[in-house]
Parts: structure tokens; sequence; C-alpha cells
């Protein structure tokens, strides 16, 4: 008699397609291709289900037959499954995967639509912190502003494309019914607020102050990188306080 | 009404609002503890609040507690999380595996029944009790395929698991009658072979046929219909034998309304209430 592991390991392999596993099987009216074809289809069914509720608006942008044919075989092609026992926010690699399938490869941006929404299931689940108010900071003496260090809250994510991701999300919204993509890139400023994940569309001065300060850098070393000119910084930390950007802040040695 | 005669339903996200705004009259719920496995956001909120008003049931699917290998420790964990924040009135998971080499197959697999699968689920289970300070059900599950190697039933499986480990029993109704059908099993005499005092909850859940090309079928459990007549008839005779425990009903697949889950609870309470003989 084999031992459990074996018997488990023969199992993966099996699913792989890589052997049969016949020779564990009870015999009886219904072959054992077909008994084990079951668990080979409530797998498969189960990681295309956990795809599409990653990316529900990158099913709707493409249509759930083109989605379903690309999921299944992104799960076909896998070298390895997930290590943890559940499925939220599975699927990471889908979006480059898109990148080489053959009815979507010739959607240029779909891959980074795709990372985008990853990135918002990200936000959506992200700690709870509360974001911090303009009285929180009525108190800093003004000559510490340049040591300031604002600590970011952690369902805050940033995502640059060459692609003009912002009329893509309008079409996936019906804000519009369809839109000739113009030849420019979008950034974009990914927040949970109020239990809704929220995507703010940025300049690329915005976007490099906000990449400054989920690197950790002060208020002083932003403002010499970024240039104190280019921007207006009251409007900048007024639209962050009023977005829940920030969630504490610390200061850097003087 | 006492709880072992309250029936329950399985929450999915789809019907979390309309619990929210109506608090139908219903007397739990159950969850799957991994669709909460998140730092933060708005599940684990609507949680919280649906927590305020109905007893909650915590029904695992990703422990594997049956495979070979050590259990994941990180996901302990995060269960015990769950525990410590909702403080369910039970916590279940199943008989069977979904690990190997530290993956992860999202399905319910078939563990087979011999001493050694035996020890290594006690010990598994002795694990998680003492980890999470607390008694856990163990499911049935709907299978597809049996083992050769296979040396015990598995209501015998069952049995000793519960005795070697002090763990109780989620027995499955449905899953009784899909295993018994698929591998020719007397679904009766499952029932009259599991211990009565392990029963603390039920399970009853619609199922499906699946044909295959060369005219053979088996039946699925895809949670996605009504509760057919034989399994009703099935959890009457449960209830005749003395399995009178806290009964949910399973619902994921082509979710409908949720006024028809209420429906089904209705039914089942009118089991519960009445404990007629409707069957034999
Ligand atoms: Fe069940």
């Amino acid at each position: 008699m084999v031992d459990l592991l074996t018997l488990q390991k023969a199992f993966l392999e099996a699913y792989e397609g890589k052997r049969s596993f016949k020779d564990f099987v009870k015999m009886n009216t219904v072959s054992h291709e077909n008994r084990f074809s079951v668990y080979k289809g409530n797998v498969e069914g189960a990681f295309r289900k956990a795809l599409e509720g990653t990316y529900p608006l990158t099913w709707k942008l493409i249509g759930q037959k083109c989605a379903d044919g690309a999921a299944y075989a992104f799960i076909r092609a896998q070298k390895s499954y997930p290590q943890e026992g559940t499925l939220l926010n599975w699927g990471r690699g889908f979006p480059e995967f898109l990148k080489t399938f053959e009815a979507t490869k010739t959607l240029s941006y779909l891959s980074d639509f795709a990372k985008l929404e990853y990135l918002m299931g990200e936000s959506l689940c992200a700690e709870e912190k509360t974001p911090l108010i303009a009285k929180d900071l009525k108190n800093i003496p003004p000559h510490h502003y340049g040591r300031l260090v604002f600590i970011v809250h952690p369902s805050l994510f940033l995502f640059y494309s060459p692609y003009p991701l912002d009329q893509v999300v309008e079409v996936v919204e019906e804000k519009v019914p369809s839109v000739a993509l113009e030849n420019r890139g979008s950034y974009a400023l990914i927040i949970r607020q109020e239990g809704q994940v929220k995507i703010h569309w940025l300049s690329k001065v915005e976007f490099t102050f906000f990449s400054s300060l989920l690197n950790g850098n002060s208020l002083g070393e932003i403002l010499e990188k970024v240039g104190e000119r280019k921007f207006n910084f009251q409007e900048i930390l007024s639209f962050s306080l009023k977005n829940g950007v920030f969630s504490g802040y610390t200061f850097v040695a003087e | 009404m006492p709880i072992n005669k309250c029936v329950g339903v399985g929450l999915r996200l789809p019907h979390y609002q309309y619990v929210l705004d109506n608090t139908p009259s219903i007397g739990w719920f159950e969850v799957h503890p991994e669709n909460f496995f998140m730092k933060g956001g708005p599940a684990l909120r609507l949680l919280d609040r649906i927590c305020d008003e109905y007893p909650l049931s915590l029904h695992g699917v990703g422990l594997s507690l049956g495979s070979a290998e050590r259990l994941n420790q990180n996901h302990l964990k995060q269960l015990k999380t769950l525990i410590e924040r909702f403080s369910p009135f039970l916590v279940s998971e199943h008989l069977s595996w979904s690990r190997v080499r530290g993956q992860y197959l999202p399905d319910l697999l078939p563990v087979p029944y011999t001493d050694e699968a035996l020890e290594i689920f006690s010990n598994h289970i002795d694990e998680a009790q003492s980890f999470l300070g607390r008694e856990i059900l163990i499911e049935n599950p709907s299978s597809y395929l049996e083992y050769n190697m296979s040396t015990m039933t598995e209501p015998e499986f069952l049995n000793a698991l519960c005795q070697k480990t002090g763990a109780k029993l989620l027995l499955d109704i449905n899953n009784i009658y899909v295993s018994s059908v698929n591998h020719g099993w007397d679904p009766s005499f499952y029932l009259k072979s599991i211990s009565l005092s392990l029963v603390r909850e039920i399970h009853l859940a619609g199922h499906s046929q699946k044909t295959f090309e060369d005219g053979s079928s088996l039946l699925i459990d895809t949670h996605s219909s009504h509760v057919c007549e034989k399994v009703w008839a099935l959890y009457a005779e449960a209830i005749q034998l003395g399995m009178v425990a806290p009964t949910l009903i399973e619902w994921d697949t082509d979710l409908p309304d949720f006024e028809v889950l209420m429906r089904e609870a209705r039914l089942a309470e009118g089991y519960l209430k009445e404990k007629k003989v409707a069957y034999g």
C-alpha cells in the first residue's frame, strides 16, 4: 500500500496530466478517468472563478467568453499553484499572461488595465488605518515642515501606464459607449475611501510627488527633487487630506 | 428557540446588503473564513454588522487537514484572528485535503480511509484544536472516487477521528446522498453508522448530475439548486434517529434571491420542529 504523501503527489501529477490515477481508484461502473475528471474540472473551475473575482472589470471589458478562455489557458500554463489556502485576490500573474494569449495580445493596453485592477483589489483589502485630517497637522511648527515624512495610507497604490487607462475605465464604467484611445500615458492613484476603491488620475508631477512619498522621502527631499515651483503644494496637501492619503507622520533627523 | 432547532443559511456576498437592510428572520449564518483572510476593508466590516444581529459559523475549505504534509501555520493564524474577532458559535472544516508540495488545489479532495490517514488527520485536528483553543467540526464531503487502498468505511473513519480527537461532526445530508449514489452505498446504513452524539451541525444543499460521453454519470455537489426530495427524506430519517442539530441551507452557484433560501430554511425548520416520520 502506498503512503498518503505518495498518493497526494500522484494526484497532483495526474491533475497536471503527467500520469494516470488509475492504480489508486476502486473500479466500478464509472471509469477512473471520468471520476478523476470531476476533480480536475472542480479545481480548474475554482481557479477560473477566482480570476473573475480578482478581475471583474477585465471580464466586463473583453467579455465572458474571451476572458474565460484566457483564464483556462492561464490556469493550464501555470508552473505552480497558490501557496495559501485562499484564492482571495489570486492571479497576480494573469495580466502578464494576457500579453501572450492569442485572443488578447493585440489589445496593447489590456495587460496594464488588468494590473490596475489587481491593485484596486489589493487596495480594497488593505489594512484599516484612520487617515490624517487637517487638525492633526496644525501643531507642527512650520520650520519642521522640511523634515516631515508622511506615512501613506496602506490602501494607497500608484500605477503608471503608457496607455490612457482613464479612457478605458470610462468605457468599462459605461460613462462613454466607446472611445478612440489617445496617444498618451496615465498616472493613477488608487485608494480606498469609505469602503470603496477610487482612482484619482494625476499629472506626471503629482505622480512623482506621491511616488516620493511612498518611498519614504521627507517633504524637503521631495520639494527639492520635484522642484517646488512645478506644483501647488497647498493644493496637493488639501487633496491628500481630503482623500485620506496620509495615515501618520514622522520626522527625519535634523 | 434553542440553536439546535434553528436553521441558518450560507451567506454569500450578493445577499449581504439584503440581509443588513431587511434583517430577515433566520436562525444564523455561515461563511467561509478564507473569504475574509484580508487585512481590512468592507467585507470584514459587513461581517461585523452581520455578527451584531445573528449567530455566525465559520466553515473552512482550505485548511487541508487531510494533507500528508504539515498544516499551513499562516492559515491557522488567520483563522484564529477571525475567531477572535467574530466569536463564531461553530467552526468547521472538511474530511478532505487540498495541499501537496506546499501548493494549494482549490477543491475538497478525497482522503483514503486507512490507518495512516487516520493518524495524520487526527494529529492535524489535535494541532488545529489546540492552536484555536476550541473544538472543531468535521464535515463528510461529496466524493467522486473511492480509493482501492481504503480499509474503513467513511462513517467508521469519521467516528474514529472524533473518538481520537474530541472533534465533532458536521453531517452533510446532501453529501451522504451524492456519495452514496456515486459509490453504490446505502445512505440509510451510512446514517445509522454515525455515532449520534457526535453530530453538532447538519448541511442541506442541492446537487446536479453530470453525464459523461460513455453514458455513465455521477452526481456533483454543485450547491446550485433546491434540496431534492430524496435528501429531504434522508434529513427526516436523520432527525428520527435523533440527529437534531443546527441545520444550514447551502447554495453557492446560480444564487437565487434570498427569499428562495428563506423558503428552503422554513421547510427545514418544519422538519426540525415536528420531528415527524416522513420516511420509511
Ligand atoms: Fe456542506
